[in-house]
C-alpha cells in the first residue's frame, strides 16, 4: 500500500543572524535555545504527528545532534512518545545514527521497547549519519561504514535470538551476554530502512533485503539509488517490491495555488537555514579520498566548497516543484507531481512528507495534511502501480512460547 | 647496511614484516631515519637537502599516507612504532638516529619506549602523542574542528612560510587527503596522544633532542618541549626556535637541521 510518512525535523528556527556566527551545527552556542521555547515548539512537533495519526497518515522522526536545524537528540525518545500517542500510524525512525553510537545493544533495547508499546507499529531506520555528527559522538569517520554495519548485524542478532545470550566479539563491539528484554513485537523483528545518497550503499541494503530510502535527491538522482539497489537485487534473483523504496520530499498542500505558494516558501527555510562550516563537512574518511583531494584542490584554489544544497538554497518554488525537491500546489496538483515522480523513478510505496519548516505552525501544517490525506492520498493509493508485498497493514504477529 | 655515497635521491619498496614501505634514501654520510608528521613527506625537499650534507636520509613513508598504500594491519601509532622498529632493526646493524617530525615524534617515541635499544639518538621536533593538561583543557587544536585557514595560522609561527597549496598537482592533492584520512584514523580517539605514553616515556633511555618552536600555536600543552625532557629519562636536551611555529622543518629547514647536526656530532656527556 502506497503510505505517506509525516516528517518534521523539529528545528529551533528562532537562531541569531546568519552572519553572526561560524556554523549553525556543531559549534552555535546553546545560549540561543530558548528552554520555555524549545518547550512549547516540541509540543507543536507532538501535535503535528498526533493529527497526522488521527489522519490515517504514518510517523517519520529523525535524529541530529548540536544543531538548531533538528533539535531532536534522540529519536527514540520521540516515538516512545509518540508510541502512546498515537493509534494506527506506522512510526519510522530514520533512524538510529549507529555508526555514532557507542552500544548497539541498547539501540536494539529502544526499539524493541517502542515496538512492543506501539504493538508492532516501529520501522527501525539505522542511518549512517551526516559529516557534522561526528563531532557530537566523537566517532572516527575513518571506519564508520564498517562499523555501521557491524553494529546493524549485531542489533538485528540481538532482536532474533530468544534463546538466552549469545555472545559478540566483533573488531569494534564486545559483549559476552547479549539478550534484551523485551524483544520486538514483531516477528523476527522491525522492518530495517537504510537511508543512503549513495548507489553503493543502496547496494549493501539490496544485498541484506532492507527498504531503501533516499531524500531530495531528484527524479534523476532518485532513481539512479533505486536502480543500483534493483540491479544488485536481480542480480541476487531477488524482484523487489515496491515497499523497498521511500523518496522523502517537502510536502505542502493548499485549497489554492496561491496558498500552497505561501506553504511552499514557508518549507525553503528547511534549504536557506543550514550554514555549516567546511571543515564539518570536509571530513577526511567519511568523504571518498578522491572527493576530498578534489575538495582541498578547488579550496586552495579559492573555489567555495558546494554544500549538498548547492544550487536548490536560491531555486524558486517552481524550480524546486519542477526538480523533484517539492511538492507544492492544490491537491489535483500534489498528485500530479506526485504520480509523474513515481513514475520517473520506477515506482516506491513510500512517499516521505517533510511537511514542516522554520516557523511553520501546526495550523498550518495540520490544514495541508488534511488536504492531502483526505483528497491526495486515497488518488495516490488508488491509482499508482505497486508491486510486490506491500507492507502489513497491522504488523502485529500474536506472540507464542514458539515464536522466533 | 653501506653508507651510500652518491646524492641522488630515490624511493625504494623496503618489504618489513609489519608493512611493505617506500623509503626515500638521500644524502651523504652516516644514516639517520626520519619519521613524517601529519602532512607526510610533500613538504619536506629543503630540510631533507639541508640534513643531506652530513648525513644519509632514510624517509619513512608510513603506511597510509598516500605514497605507501594503508593496510587492514596497521591500526594505531603502535602499529606504525612497530613498523619503524622493524626498519631500524632490518636495515641498520647498530643503533642508529631517528628524527620524528610531531606525529613521526610520537610514533618514534612508541617504538623507542617498546625497544630501548633501537636508536642512538632520538630526535623529537614538536611532538604530539602525550597530554599532560586536565580532562577538560585542549593539549592540542582540534584539527577536526577548526577553519582550515585558521588551522595553518596556528601550525606556522610566520604566514609568509606557509607552503603555497595552489602551486600543487592532482597527485599531491591526494597524498594529502590521504594524510588527513590517516591522522583521523591514527589520531581520533584519544586524540593526538596515546594516554600511557607519558609515563613509558622513561624507557627512552637515548639520548634525546626536543625541538620546540616558540610561536607553535598549535601544541598547547604548556612548555611541553621542557614536559618531554622532564618526562624522558635518557639524557635530554630541549632547543627552542625563535620565531618558529608548528611546523619548524618547514619553516626553518637549515637551523633544525643545524641543530640536529650538532646534537648527533656530540660525544655523550
Amino acid at each position: 500500500m502506497f503510505r505517506t510518512w509525516v516528517f518534521t525535523e523539529m528545528p529551533y528556527p528562532f537562531t541569531p543572524p546568519e552572519e553572526t556566527y561560524e556554523s549553525v551545527r556543531v559549534t552555535l552556542p546553546s545560549r540561543h535555545y530558548d528552554p520555555d521555547t524549545g518547550r512549547e515548539l516540541f509540543h507543536r512537533y507532538y501535535d503535528i504527528y498526533k493529527r497526522a495519526d488521527e489522519l490515517g497518515l504514518d510517523i517519520m522522526v529523525n535524529e541530529h545532534h548540536s544543531t538548531a536545524t533538528c533539535v531532536e537528540p534522540s529519536a527514540p525518545i520521540s516515538l516512545g512518545i509518540l508510541a502512546r500517542e498515537t493509534k494506527t500510524a506506522r512510526l519510522l525512525a530514520l533512524g538510529n545514527p549507529i555508526a555514532n553510537r557507542s552500544d548497539p545493544v541498547r539501540v536494539a533495547e529502544e526499539m524493541a521497547m517502542i515496538d512492543i508499546i506501539s504493538g508492532g507499529r516501529l520501522e527501525a531506520g539505522l542511518v549512517r549519519g551526516v559529516p557534522a555528527e561526528i563531532s557530537a559522538q566523537n566517532s572516527n569517520p575513518v571506519d564508520m561504514k564498517e562499523r555501521f554495519w557491524e553494529a546493524a548485524d549485531l542489533i538485528i542478532r540481538a532482536w532474533e535470538s530468544h534463546d538466552g545470550p549469545f555472545s559478540w566479539e566483533g573488531k569494534y563491539f564486545h559483549h559476552r551476554q547479549v539478550n534484551i528484554w523485551p524483544r520486538p513485537h514483531q516477528q523476527p523483528g522491525p522492518t530495517v530502512w537504510i537511508p543512503t545518497q549513495s548507489t553503493s550503499t543502496a547496494v549493501e541494503a539490496a544485498e541484506r533485503g532492507y527498504t531503501l530510502a533516499t531524500i531530495l535527491n531528484g527524479a534523476k538522482g532518485c532513481k539512479k539509488i533505486f536502480d543500483a539497489y534493483r540491479e544488485r537485487s536481480a542480480e541476487l534473483g531477488v524482484t523487489p517490491g515496491s515497499d523497498k523504496f521511500a523518496y522523502l520530499g517537502l510536502v505542502f498542500v493548499g485549497e489554492t495555488e496561491q496558498e500552497a505558494q505561501a506553504g511552499a516558501r514557508s518549507l525553503q527555510w528547511y534549504l536557506q537555514n543550514n550554514k555549516t562550516a567546511d571543515q564539518f563537512m570536509s571530513v577526511p574518511g567519511y568523504i571518498d579520498v578522491h572527493a576530498r583531494a578534489s575538495m582541498l584542490r578547488d579550496a586552495a584554489n579559492g573555489r567555495a566548497p558546494q554544500s549538498p544544497l548547492a544550487g536548490i538554497v536560491d531555486a524558486s518554488v517552481d524550480e524546486l516543484v519542477e526538480a523533484g525537491l517539492f511538492f507544492v500546489g492544490t491537491p489535483d496538483q500534489v498528485v500530479e507531481q506526485v504520480t509523474r515522480f513515481h513514475g520517473q523513478v520506477g515506482g516506491f510505496d513510500n512517499f516521505l512528507a517533510m511537511v514542516q519548516a522554520g516557523t511553520m505552525t501546526a495550523g498550518m501544517v495540520n490544514r495541508s495534511m488534511e488536504l492531502f490525506a483526505e483528497e491526495v492520498l486515497p488518488c495516490l493509493r488508488r491509482d499508482l502501480p505497486i508491486s510486490g508485498p506491500a507492507l502489513s497493514d497491522t504488523a502485529v504477529t500474536t506472540p507464542t512460547a514458539a515464536a522466533g | 647496511m653501506n653508507q651510500v655515497v652518491d646524492t641522488t635521491r630515490r624511493v625504494e619498496d623496503v618489504s618489513l614484516t609489519s608493512a611493505t614501505v617506500a623509503v626515500e634514501r638521500s644524502g651523504q654520510g652516516p644514516p639517520v631515519m626520519l619519521v613524517h608528521g601529519e602532512d607526510g613527506s610533500l613538504f619536506l625537499n629543503p630540510f631533507i637537502e639541508a640534513l643531506g650534507t652530513t648525513r644519509e636520509v632514510h624517509l619513512i613513508n608510513l603506511p597510509g599516507w598516500g605514497v605507501t598504500p594503508g593496510s587492514n594491519d596497521i591500526e594505531g601509532i603502535d602499529d606504525l612504532g612497530l613498523v619503524l622498529s622493524d626498519y631500524a632493526t632490518s636495515q641498520f646493524a647498530s643503533p642508529t638516529p631517528v628524527i620524528g617530525l610531531s606525529l613521526g615524534a610520537w610514533v618514534t617515541a612508541e617504538a623507542a619506549v617498546f625497544d630501548q635499544g633501537l636508536f642512538s639518538h632520538v630526535v623529537l621536533v614538536s611532538p604530539v602523542g602525550i597530554k599532560t593538561t586536565a580532562r577538560d583543557e585542549r593539549s592540542y587544536a582540534d584539527i577536526w574542528a577548526t577553519d582550515p585557514n585558521e588551522l595553518r595560522r596556528l601550525l606556522y609561527g610566520d604566514p609568509s612560510r606557509m607552503p603555497d597549496l595552489s602551486a600543487l598537482d592532482d597527485d599531491e592533492f591526494l597524498r594529502l587527503a590521504h594524510a588527513s584520512e590517516a591522522v583521523a584514523r591514527h589520531a581520533w580517539e584519544p586524540y593526538l596522544h596515546d594516554p600511557k605514553l607519558a609515563r613509558r616515556l622513561v624507557r627512552l633511555t637515548a639520548p634525546t633532542l626536543i625541538v620546540t618552536g616558540t610561536e607553535d600555536r598549535f601544541v598547547l600543552e604548556p612548555s611541553f618541549g621542557e614536559r618531554w625532557a622532564e618526562l624522558i629519562s635518557g639524557e635530554s636536551r630541549h632547543v627552542a626556535l625563535e620565531g618558529v611555529g608548528h611546523r619548524a622543518e618547514e619553516e626553518a629547514p637549515d637551523e633544525l637541521a643545524a641543530a640536529i647536526h650538532t646534537f648527533l656530532a656530540s660525544p655523550p656527556s
